[in-house]
Formats: structure tokens, C-alpha cells, sequence
């Protein structure tokens, strides 16, 4: 008795074709998409024969990039001054004559090294006298 | 994907990311833009210097080291002032006391520095025809002119307008 209602079920199983099976389930659910965080996060733990091999040139990098950015950060940095601080003390007033012509008789160069201050003093006096 | 493949991925993905930080860094360190500039203000000051007196005008304040540095004058009073913006190639004229004046005609803009030409004339006789080149908010100075008791420093400075 046993034995025929197994056989009965065995065959009405084998009767059922489950070919369009999966394929009329899968059209119905919804599409799920992973983040690509879940997606790196898989990709890094798993075939982990030689994990080092992945992770060793991966921290390498992050390593070489927060360098040279740190570097290019300092490197560009704007130097920053106390508002309190003198003007004069930075002042800069480099100049180059080009060129001079002059009709008077004496013609002198005075330079603020300090300041890079210059100056071109002209005797027009008959002292001819400098300051 | 295995080990290997990944590997290498890394690597070139590193050397990607050099690659491409060298190449910024080195252009922005070759790129040398020269600024826009649609003016530049000239200011020119006269200043009266004597040995009568101790006075020091405080209008000049920001100038006070650089003239305790190069002159021996007791007193400093700031006679005449003007500030004018001006185009390239558009020429300024000051009238100075004493019958002088002067014409400054800023030419260009070039290497963070302005070139101009300075006129310093008495009647019809230019005491100084000459072309300097001046760094941007710099000031040169013109001294020796005698004016009553004392001498006249005029002071010219240019800031390009931006």
C-alpha cells in the first residue's frame, strides 16, 4: 500500500515540468540593486587566498595620496598675518629705472635696503648737495 | 576576479592617480597667467622736508621708515596729494608747488610689476624723463626739487585695478 501511493506521488512530481518555473517567479520580483559599497566590501572579503596581496598595495595608496595631499595642502597654503601687525614691515617697493634722461648736472640713486625703497634724487641747487 | 587581477587593477589604478596629481601639480606650477587688469591707480604725493621744525605729518605715517631711513630732514609735511585711476597708456599730471609738475604715464602691466614713464618738468625743462618699472602697490621716490626752506619728495606709487 505504501509502496503504491509513493509511486503515485513520485510520478504526478515527475509529470510537473518545472522548466517555466523559475522563470515565472523571477519576472515578478522586484529588481534589487546592491550598493556599491555592499559590492566592494564582498569583493574585498572574499578569495582572500592571499589577502595581503590586495591589501598591502591598497593602503600603500591611500597612504601615498593622503601624502601628496598634505604635501600639495602645505605646499599651497596662504601664509597668514596678524592683523595687528605693522604694514611697514612688509612693505616692498621694489622698482627698476629702465631708463633716464636729465638736464640737470646731478642725478643720484638712494635705496631703503630695508624697504627696497628707491629713490632719485636730483640736485638742482649749485650746492648740489645729497639729503 | 582573482588575487592577481585585483593586484594588478591596484597598481595601475595608484599609478593612475600619481600620474595624474604630477601632471596638475606641475601645471600649476608652469602656468604663469597674467592677471586682467582694466587700470591702475597712481597716487603721487608732495612732500615738503626741512630742518625747521619737528614735525611729521601723519598722513605719511606709512612712509615714516622709509624716510627716518633715507633722509636726515627733521620735519616732513605732506603738501599736495592725488589719487586718479587711470587706463594704460593714459598719462597723469601733477601740478607740484614751485612751478613743476609732473607727468606719470603707466605703459603696461607685465611680471607682476608696472611699467611707467615719469616726467618731472619746470617750465620747459625736463629736470627727469624716466621709464621705471615699479612692483604692483610699490612706491618710488623723486627728491632734490628746493622749495623754500626745504626740499620736495614726491612720492609715486601704482596699484593695478582688478
Amino acid at each position: 500500500m505504501q509502496d503504491l501511493i509513493s509511486t503515485n506521488v513520485i510520478r504526478a512530481v515527475d509529470s510537473v515540468d518545472f522548466n517555466a518555473f523559475w522563470s515565472a517567479i523571477e519576472h515578478r520580483l522586484p529588481a534589487t540593486r546592491v550598493p556599491w559599497s555592499m559590492w566592494l566590501r564582498e569583493w574585498w572579503t572574499t578569495d582572500s587566498e592571499h589577502p595581503w596581496a590586495v591589501r598591502l598595495p591598497a593602503f600603500a595608496a591611500a597612504m601615498a595620496i593622503a601624502v601628496i595631499a598634505l604635501y600639495l595642502f602645505t605646499h599651497n597654503a596662504q601664509p597668514t598675518s596678524q592683523p595687528a601687525a605693522p604694514q611697514l614691515a612688509v612693505a616692498d617697493n621694489t622698482s627698476t629705472i629702465e631708463s633716464l634722461d636729465t638736464d640737470v648736472d646731478s642725478v643720484a640713486v638712494l635705496n631703503d635696503p630695508e624697504t627696497r625703497t628707491m629713490v632719485l634724487w636730483v640736485n638742482d641747487g649749485p650746492s648740489g648737495d645729497l639729503p | 576576479m582573482n588575487a592577481a587581477l585585483r593586484h594588478g587593477l591596484l597598481v595601475v589604478l595608484v599609478m593612475c592617480s600619481l600620474a595624474a596629481v604630477a601632471a596638475a601639480q606641475e601645471t600649476l606650477a608652469t602656468e604663469t597667467v597674467e592677471p586682467h587688469t582694466r587700470g591702475v591707480e597712481v597716487h603721487i604725493g608732495a612732500v615738503l622736508a626741512s630742518n625747521s621744525g619737528q614735525e611729521f605729518d601723519q598722513r605719511l605715517a606709512s612712509m615714516q621708515r622709509q624716510f627716518n631711513a633715507l633722509f636726515a630732514y627733521s620735519s616732513y609735511r605732506l603738501v599736495k596729494e592725488q589719487r586718479q585711476q587711470v587706463a594704460w597708456g593714459e598719462r597723469v599730471a601733477f601740478d607740484i608747488p614751485g612751478g613743476r609738475y609732473m607727468i606719470v604715464i603707466p605703459k603696461e602691466f607685465k611680471n607682476d610689476r608696472v611699467l611707467m614713464k615719469v616726467m618731472l618738468i619746470e617750465g620747459t625743462r625736463p629736470i627727469i624723463d624716466t621709464a621705471l618699472s615699479l612692483r604692483d602697490h610699490a612706491t618710488f621716490l623723486v627728491g632734490g626739487p628746493r622749495e623754500r626752506n626745504g626740499v620736495l619728495i614726491l612720492s609715486i606709487g601704482a596699484s593695478t585695478l582688478r
